[in-house]
């Protein structure tokens, strides 16, 4: 798994390549964590290279989104695959996190801030 | 445990040792090298040597031919002196015979001589005066060759000489009659003159025998020894010198050589007839011993004097030079081979300790001394770093024990847990004892010892059973806890009295307080009636089952699920319910079975599982799970399973169909 990073002012965009499984997960959480803390305002992680994404993935996910929360970061989830959107469907996830379907979106819209 | 007994196959090295190979190469390079050097002067210095030998033994042969030829002129001297003593003086009998006896006893090379004079010349009385003197063993005897018996004017020596008028030397013959022995002889005509210049008229003969033993005697000492074959042969190949007398006189050179079939006597008998010297490779003729023959002609005479030289003498000190050389050279050979193989040894020991080190490390002895070799050589390198190599050796196998050790106990709670984690989820086939209208089967098959995959199975009540299945995020040891916690929370709050989102918000209350570490759980949780067929359900986040008709293909349970459950403060959560048809099969199972990977990491999905479980639909439940399994393993080949597997399959089959 892969973690490519654009930063700007406020928001960066986070691509992710490949299966972040059991083993990636770790490499997954670290990464954005180190971005949340960055300073930046919105994060937005783009999954359309994403594989796959295993329970201890959105284990990771969720862990984000909290610390997301406690640093005052928005999170935003976009261009997911079928496989993966379907996990996060089928697990409620897509309920608990900001998802949204293209890049523009990502960057125009204005989140509240889903709570978890 | 590592002090193992391995054989290497150090114990015995393999062919020879070092030190007999250096040892042994060096012998063989050393010896071709000094051998062929041998060859090579040998070549090279026989064909000079061969040079030398043939201008030695010629000049040898020619100076003995002058000396002997000058022995032959005072012969020939003395003769003329007789002649001129006998021409001018005069002579009574008694002067005569004083003067022939002191010749011949003067001249050491005169057997015998006589003057032989012409009919009535001597004294008009006689008819043949002919006084001969010569070296009898008993001393200078004479003898008159004036008898009838021997009849000198008949003979040769007379004869020949007197028709020329010319001095003569005869051919070798035996004087039977006179001096008895095989001669030859030299005549000289004497003339009646008062001086030289007269006309000539033959007064008679005067001769000087040579003893043809004696000849061969004296020849033989020309050569102080070098030759030990010396021979002389007259103008026609008559053997006149021969150290094999019965050779003398008796057969020319080429009737030996006819009479032998020996063709290189025919050469040299061909040679001597020609030429005026020569040098030939005789062989083994005439002498027996293998020679080269050199000879030259004596001039006075034309005879020629051959000598054989013997190879042996002649190439006798090259092939002393050659035996020492040999010798010098074995010695530097075996000093070679002694300095190598001490310097072989001094290599080849301190490898052999290093092997028999090895050996006891290769059989765990790590306690074993260090070698201690202290050199500085490549030897010493490698014993340095061979001791270097034990001790981390003995460190990294001290840490592997301890590593082991901690890894065997670790495996072996794993194992306790992982039977402790069987133990806790109902049998894979549950037996149902007197029921008829229900199968279940189940099957857990963890990524790891221990995995976060549950399943549950129980009656409620007579008509009513529960089923749950659920997967906890992650896997392993933090998985399996997570799950064991949920299993026993599942089972304490369903129950016939409560509805099932109610049950499953409770446990999700009690998931979420002090969930520090944001585990969750996804749980499909259901009830069916066994009377009615009525299968209610909750699903938080997990994969909707499949319910499978006996008409239709496969089909999931349910349009969406509610949120995972130990995230959220007040999920929403709902029941809904759905009818089974006799005989339908309802299958659970985790999301390990449709995100299975295959090499390729493409996903076994939805699809395939669909089509497996519609495929099977006909078989027992457990039947359907080995089909799901075996088509999920001919998917995934070889890759590594990579989440825990969980099915629970159950087949509604009523007694009484409504």
């Amino acid at each position: 798994m892969e973690v490519i990073l654009s930063v700007d002012e406020r928001t960066a965009i986070a691509a992710i390549v490949g299966r972040v499984d059991t083993i990636a997960a770790n490499d997954f959480e670290q990464k954005i964590e180190k971005t949340i803390s960055s300073g930046v305002k919105k994060i937005i992680i783009d999954m359309e290279k994403m594989a796959y994404i295993s329970s201890a993935g959105l284990r990771s996910v969720l862990i984000l989104c909290k610390k997301a929360q406690a640093s005052d970061v928005v999170l935003v989830w976009c261009c997911m695959n079928s496989i993966v959107r379907k996990i996060f469907d089928v697990s409620g996830f897509s309920k608990l996190v900001n998802v949204v379907g293209s890049l523009d979106e990502a960057k125009e819209r204005d989140f509240d801030g889903k709570t978890i | 445990m590592f002090h193992r007994q391995i054989d290497l196959g150090l114990a015995k090295p393999f062919g020879f040792g070092i030190t007999t190979k250096l040892t042994l190469w060096t012998l063989i390079g050393a010896g071709l090298v000094l051998a062929f050097t041998l060859q090579y002067s040998e070549h090279f210095s026989s064909r000079i040597i061969l040079g030398l030998v043939e201008k030695g033994a010629t000049n040898l042969v020619k100076s003995a031919s002058l000396q002997f030829d000058d022995r032959l002129q005072s012969v020939v001297k003395s003769t003329e002196n007789l002649a001129y003593a006998v021409e001018f003086g005069n002579w009574n009998e008694v002067s005569i015979l004083d003067l022939l006896e002191s010749v011949v006893r003067e001249n050491k090379d005169i057997y015998g001589a006589t003057i032989a004079f012409e009919p009535h010349m001597f004294n008009s009385d006689i008819k043949a005066y002919a006084p001969y003197y010569y070296k009898s063993p008993k001393g200078v005897e004479l003898v008159q060759l004036g008898n009838p018996e021997y009849d000198y004017l008949n003979k040769d020596w007379y004869v020949i000489p007197r028709r020329s008028n010319k001095p003569h030397w005869s051919a070798p013959y035996f004087d039977a009659g006179g001096g008895n022995i095989r001669m030859v002889t030299y005549s000289r005509p004497m003339f009646l003159r008062k001086s030289p210049s007269e006309s000539l008229k033959i007064k008679g003969i005067v001769t000087a025998d040579l003893s043809l033993d004696r000849l061969s005697l004296d020849v033989s000492d020309l050569f102080n020894g070098s030759s030990k074959y010396v021979f002389i042969i007259s103008t026609d190949g008559v053997f006149l010198a021969n150290p094999d007398s019965r050779l003398l006189f008796q057969e020319s050179l080429q009737e030996l050589a006819l009479k032998r079939q020996s063709s290189v006597l025919e050469q040299l008998a061909q040679l001597m007839n020609t030429e005026n010297s020569g040098f030939l490779d005789v062989g083994v003729e005439l002498s027996g011993t293998d020679s080269y023959c050199a000879f030259h002609t004596i001039a006075s005479t034309g005879w020629k004097m051959g000598a054989l030289f013997a190879k042996s003498d002649l190439f006798r000190a090259s092939d002393e030079l050659r035996q020492a050389l040999v010798i010098i050279a074995a010695i530097g050979v075996l000093l070679l081979m002694a300095v190598s193989y001490l310097v072989a040894r001094s290599f080849s020991k301190p490898i052999k300790r290093l092997v028999h080190a090895t050996k006891n490390i290769g059989a765990g002895n790590l306690e074993f001394q260090t070698l201690e070799i202290n050199r500085k050589d490549e030897i010493g390198t490698l014993a340095v770093a061979f001791d270097a190599m034990q001790k981390s050796l003995k460190d990294y196998i001290q840490q592997l024990t301890k590593a082991t050790a901690e890894k065997e106990r670790i495996e072996s709670e794993l194992s306790i847990a992982a039977s402790i984690q069987r133990s806790m989820l109902p049998p894979i086939s549950p037996t149902l004892g007197e029921r008829q209208d229900l199968d279940v089967c189940a099957l857990m098959q963890p990524a790891r010892e221990v995995g976060g995959d549950f399943y549950d199975f129980f009656f409620m009540d007579k008509d009513s059973v529960c089923l749950a299945i659920g997967d906890v995020s992650g896997k392993g040891v933090p998985a399996a806890l997570f799950m064991s916690v949920t299993k026993y929370l599942v089972e304490a709050t369903v129950s016939s009295e409560q509805k099932l989102d109610v049950a499953l918000k409770q446990v999700n209350n009690l998931l979420l307080r002090n969930n520090e570490s944001y585990m969750f759980v996804t749980i499909f949780l259901a009830t069916l009636n066994l009377k009615t067929g009525l299968l209610t359900y909750s699903n938080c986040g997990h994969n909707p089952p499949l319910i499978i008709n006996a008409d239709t293909m496969a089909q999931p349970v349910g349009e969406s699920t509610g949120p995972i459950l130990g995230v959220l403060e007040d999920p929403k959560i709902w029941t809904e319910t759905l009818q089974l048809d006799p005989n339908s099969i309802l299958l659970t199972f985790t999301d390990g079975v449709t995100e299975a990977f295959n090499s390729s990491e493409d996903l076994f999905g939805d699809e395939r599982l669909v089509n497996a479980v519609s495929n099977a639909k006909e078989l027992s439940v457990s039947g359907i799970v080995s089909e799901v399994m075996r088509n999920l393993k001919n998917f995934c080949g070889d890759s590594p399973q990579t989440d825990d597997i969980t099915m629970l399959a159950l087949r509604y089959k009523p007694k009484n169909r409504p």
